[in-house]
């Protein structure tokens, strides 16, 4: 199952790289409206068929074309938003872990704090205030991201800490940064690789969401989730507009927890699934 | 027991104050000039903008304006709509049955669902009902909540309509003391907007506990005696394994109160994430400030409760 998963993240990856390439080879409307030929005589969406594989949607456009175009854009998002809350998280978990005390105290008051605001409120009104760019969508993305990598890696170097070989490494006169690097890090590297595969789907379904609700990457520049909210009205008529953007999705969704979940069971047998609680299902 | 809950209450006001402090700077410090113009409307001179900022009080000090905007929260007053003119923590209120009877509607269905569900996947690990709950859980996982709704409207609203079976309403919200039948019938579909993504991930939640459970000693000294797997699974072993569920739930349900977004807006249903969202796209800054804080507040008291409930019940935590 996971190789499955991977081999179809790889091939999503090739398309969101290549997809320029790939929509120029298909030489159709993905940005410009083609009502000549991507509606019929009545300005009704075409049906999938030889020239739109994948049919058109409520201008014209060809599906297929706006989806390899959208997966750049969302595995972008994704990619990026996932390795910086990754690289915060770690960050301020190790230090909160190894210096304890005052600072871990603030710094979990912090994490609480971001856990308890609601993320689509408040997202939604930063953009709203801000305008809607990547930028902005990608930093409100990190911002409630990385709360929850930095709680787990806290708890992670707390216990790592107390290990006698970590004692014995200060005994003989190690720096904080070189147990930093040469024992705590590796030690993390499993569980936080593990949880980045998951944090990956949640970004996307984030991402997706707040496209959804029109304040995600502005159109024309299609992602699944605009695309899905763009087409919404024409269920009736033209639904595949609407389900293979949503395909896409749960395809790359999918296959990124499936990711997750091997890595998890191939490096912690037997574990309780604790920590993936609220924040994962935060974009509702 | 008791220093271990002002503790924790200790901990939650000061979460809360540092989220009036972010609420505060992020929405109204970060563009007063702005709101004020947004008001005034487009082509307003400068002086309509200077009036419309000392209408809302918007040229005082940023300090005095924090305190005046908290005090007010904390006497329940949140402020006016800019648009409506009605008081915010009011139309809160009045929206709250809607949320509520949603969320507290799809989790009592995704508990019911998934304890059993769970439960009997944790007695065959591996067998095929045990890889459908993990497919369960990974799919939940990975839908987004629009596109379940989506689905749900096409396939059992408009697809049924057409075959001539009108069967659910559309969308829309009916007070219970109005209809009780009628309430029921249009929350259902929303039930289950929610509880399909939750279903899932609560009982792959309760398998993995369980499975816990059924390896104590207990357990095996019951099964020793003689008691029956089906007494096992469904009393003894049961009440542990449930206990960290209390915690997912809890969580999930002040999460929930605090605004059912994108659910609401699927379906139509006036609640306070629907409030939220109309705020967000008027500018309507009271509106945006009072739910954040409100859905904040849910949050944080849940999180408390779920921590007090979880020491009542076990009592090694309150020694951490």
């Amino acid at each position: 199952m996971s190789v499955a998963a991977l081999v179809t993240i790889a091939l999503l990856a090739l398309v969101a790289i290549f997809a320029p390439l790939l929509v120029d080879w298909l030489s159709l409307s993905a940005i410009d409206p083609d009502r000549e030929h991507g509606l019929n005589q009545y300005g009704v969406p075409v049906a999938p068929s030889a020239q739109f594989w994948l049919g058109t949607d409520f201008v014209g456009r060809d599906v297929l074309s706006r989806i390899l175009l959208g997966a750049r854009n969302t595995f972008f998002i994704a990619i990026v938003s996932a390795l910086a809350a990754i690289l915060i998280g770690t960050c301020i978990g190790v230090i909160a872990g190894l210096y304890g005390g005052i600072v871990d105290t603030i710094f979990a008051a912090i994490i609480d704090f971001v856990i308890a605001l609601p993320f689509l409120v408040v997202a939604m009104a930063v953009v709203v205030i801000h305008g809607a760019s990547v930028g902005v969508l990608m930093l409100t993305i990190i911002v409630f991201s990385w709360s929850t990598v930095a709680r787990m890696v806290r708890s992670l170097v707390l216990t790592i800490r107390e290990m006698d070989y970590i004692k014995a490494t200060k005994t003989l006169g190690a720096t904080d940064l070189r147990i930093v690097v040469r024992h705590i890090l590796p030690n993390i590297a499993g569980p936080v690789l593990t949880y980045g595969s998951l944090l990956i789907p949640q970004i996307i379904v984030m991402e997706a969401s707040l496209s959804f609700l029109g304040l995600g990457i502005q159109p024309p520049n299609p992602t699944w989730g605009g695309m899905i909210a763009e087409n919404q009205g024409n269920y009736a008529i033209a639904w595949w507009s609407i389900f293979f953007p949503g395909v896409a999705l749960l395809i790359s969704t999918l296959s990124f927890n499936l990711l997750g979940d091997g890595l998890r069971d191939a490096m912690t047998p037997g574990t309780r699934l604790r920590g993936r609680t609220r924040a994962e299902r935060r974009s509702r | 027991m008791l220093r271990y809950f002002v503790r924790r209450a200790g901990a939650s006001l000061l979460v809360l104050f540092l989220v009036s402090i972010a609420v505060f700077s992020l929405f109204f410090a970060g563009a007063p000039s702005s709101i004020a113009m947004r008001f005034a409307g487009e082509g307003a001179t400068r002086e309509t903008v200077a009036l419309v900022e000392q209408n809302l009080g918007l040229d005082r000090p940023l300090p005095v304006q924090y305190l005046d905007w908290v005090g007010g929260l904390l006497s329940l007053d949140f402020g006016v709509s800019f648009r409506t003119q009605e008081p915010v923590f009011e139309s809160i209120v009045s929206r709250l049955p809607a949320t509520a009877s949603l969320a507290l509607g799809a989790i009592l269905i995704a508990v019911l669902v998934a304890v059993p569900l769970g439960s009997m996947a944790a007695r065959k690990p591996g067998s095929l009902l045990d890889r459908t709950v993990s497919i369960l859980a990974i799919s939940g996982l990975s839908a987004p909540t629009f596109l379940i709704g989506l689905g749900l409207f096409y396939v059992l609203f408009y697809q049924l309509n057409r075959l001539g079976l009108p069967s659910f309403p559309s969308g829309g919200y009916v007070p219970i003391h109005e209809s009780p039948l009628q309430w029921f019938l249009h929350m259902l579909l929303p039930w289950f907007t929610v509880a399909l993504v939750n279903i899932g991930v609560y009982a792959r939640f309760v398998r993995s506990t369980m499975i816990d459970t059924l390896r104590t000693d207990f357990v095996w000294f019951a099964r020793a005696k003689g008691m029956s797997e089906r007494r096992i699974l469904g009393r003894l072993a049961l009440k542990p394994s449930l206990a960290p569920l209390i915690t997912l739930v809890g969580l999930d349900i002040g999460g929930l109160l605090g605004g059912t977004i994108i659910t609401e807006q699927i379906w139509g249903i006036p609640g306070v994430g629907s409030y939220a969202v109309t705020g967000v796209l008027n500018g309507d800054l009271n509106v945006v400030m009072g739910t954040v804080m409100f859905a904040a507040v849910f949050i944080v008291v849940m999180n408390l409760v779920v921590d007090v409930a979880y020491a009542l019940i076990d009592p090694r935590v309150r020694l951490r």
